[in-house]
């Protein structure tokens, strides 16, 4: 889901000139992505977890707590140096769904093979030592990062899906949109009573979509440890919305 | 052609994975057993050694491009790329892709559907493979290919988890070699549904 944030950057519908005119045409594929933190890029990214000491906390914790806490990573120079060219990967596509969006598209990303790799190694690095049992992904591009991060951590991966989708008998939460409601769903007996969670998007922008997985999961019993996207919208404060769960991205949209 | 006949008979990894998948009979209707992958997700062994063959087979094949059929695809695709560092292109379906795209339509039962490509995202040249989760009449399978050569792609294979034994009407329907683990099953010895009674 995403909703209106930030300056229009350039010319979106041909992703080869994504980045200022100071950057020359792409070879498609190359991999030389130019690392740009021009006004154009709307993404700003923030330090990793891993620079800092202190470890996941295992029970739920303030998330105002936790915001403060990143936000001083955020001003600290030190970045994990694999996040300006996952950042500049993003493309951004203005007036998609709708006027006034500028949406994150992470489809760029993932012909990047370097920030792909990158971005699936900063989350593994994380949470591999955390006992995840359970990595839940959001459908459809939650179904993009979450199976390589379960296989990587050793941990199942449970595809969350919109209604009618999963064939087996399922457990069901509403949750808002803009406009009316969706809902969302879980295989019964995917997950157990003292599973250790994670969630994850691609973005997180008003967090409705999140706080449905965390309740599923909730609801069977599971410990929902963190809440883990590439993107985050902070104007649009969904990371409020997480019931105290602690939630961790590796970029920002400004 | 079937994993079994190409390299791997007897590998005790097929077993394990054919019984991983779930059966759901009369879904979405009537008639349909419906083989569900997502309990193959939740065992690891078996959902790596899923990826692992088929990145033990496409990794020297000089593939640059793994593109994967929206959504079960998804599930697949990306950790295929990764192990063979090509890229992953989603197909989607119709409105999903943001940026500029090339489309094709496709018959079902009942009506068509159609999938998507972003515009830029496969160069002319570019050796691709095409994955999801299942194959039955080919037609999504046949939609892929049809837009990854609109973009110049060379399409080398597609990949399925499961399919039918009719692997040469396959073939000749979608004009592609097809490499396929399993067969679908017809009754339910799902190695979880033994395990945990409240997966019935």
């Amino acid at each position: 889901m995403q909703s209106s944030v930030g300056v229009c950057s350039s010319s979106s519908s041909n992703w080869l000139f994504r980045f200022s005119a100071a950057a020359a045409p792409l070879l498609p594929s190359s991999l030389t992505f130019p690392i740009s933190k021009s006004s154009s890029s709307s993404l700003i990214t923030l330090s990793t977890p891993s620079l800092i000491s202190s470890p996941l906390r295992s029970t739920a914790s303030a998330s105002a707590a936790d915001s403060s806490h990143l936000t001083e990573m955020a001003s600290n120079d030190a970045q994990d140096p694999r996040l300006p060219r996952i950042s500049s990967a993003i493309r951004v596509i203005p007036d998609f769904p709708k006027p006034g969006i500028m949406f994150q598209d992470i489809t760029t990303l993932l012909l990047d093979t370097k920030a792909f790799k990158d971005t699936i190694d900063l989350f593994v690095e994380r949470y591999r030592d955390q006992n995840i049992s359970v990595v839940a992904g959001v459908e459809a591009r939650g179904f993009i990062f979450g199976p390589p991060i379960a296989l990587a951590i050793g941990a199942k991966f449970v595809p969350m899906r919109k209604p009618n989708k999963l064939p087996g008998e399922v457990i069901s939460e509403e949750y808002s949109l803009e406009y009316g409601t969706d809902k969302m769903e879980m295989h019964v007996g995917a997950v157990q009573a003292g599973d250790r969670a994670l969630v994850i998007d691609d973005l997180i922008a008003t967090g409705g979509t999140l706080c449905a997985a965390i309740k599923l999961l909730e609801r069977v019993g599971a410990q929902v440890v963190e809440c883990a996207c590439v993107i985050e919208l902070p104007e649009l404060k969904g990371r409020e919305k997480l019931t105290g769960k602690p939630l961790f991205v590796l970029v920002k949209g400004a | 052609m079937f994993a079994e006949e190409n390299g791997l008979k007897g590998d005790p990894r097929l077993q394990a994975i054919s019984q991983a998948v779930r059966v759901v009979p009369n879904f979405p209707k009537q008639g349909i057993m419906f083989q569900d992958i997502t309990t193959l997700l939740l065992d690891h062994k078996a959902f790596k050694d899923t990826v692992d063959i088929f990145v033990d087979r496409y990794r020297d094949m000089h593939i640059s491009v793994v593109a994967g059929v929206e959504a079960r695809g998804f599930l697949f695709g990306p950790s295929i790329a990764l192990g063979i560092g090509a890229k992953f292109v989603p197909l989607r379906k119709p409105r999903k892709l943001p940026g500029e795209v090339i489309s094709e339509k496709y018959s079902l039962e009942y009506g068509n559907d159609c999938l998507e490509l972003h515009v830029g995202a496969v160069q002319p040249g570019e050796r691709a493979i095409v994955i999801d989760d299942l194959v039955a009449t080919g037609g999504t399978l046949s939609a892929a290919i049809r837009l990854l050569e609109r973009s110049g792609a060379e399409v080398v294979e597609c990949a399925c988890v499961i399919g039918v034994p009719d692997v040469k009407g396959h073939c000749r329907l979608i004009g592609k070699p097809l490499y396929v683990l399993v067969e679908p099953r017809q009754v339910d010895k799902c190695s979880r549904c033994e395990v945990d009674s409240s997966f019935g």
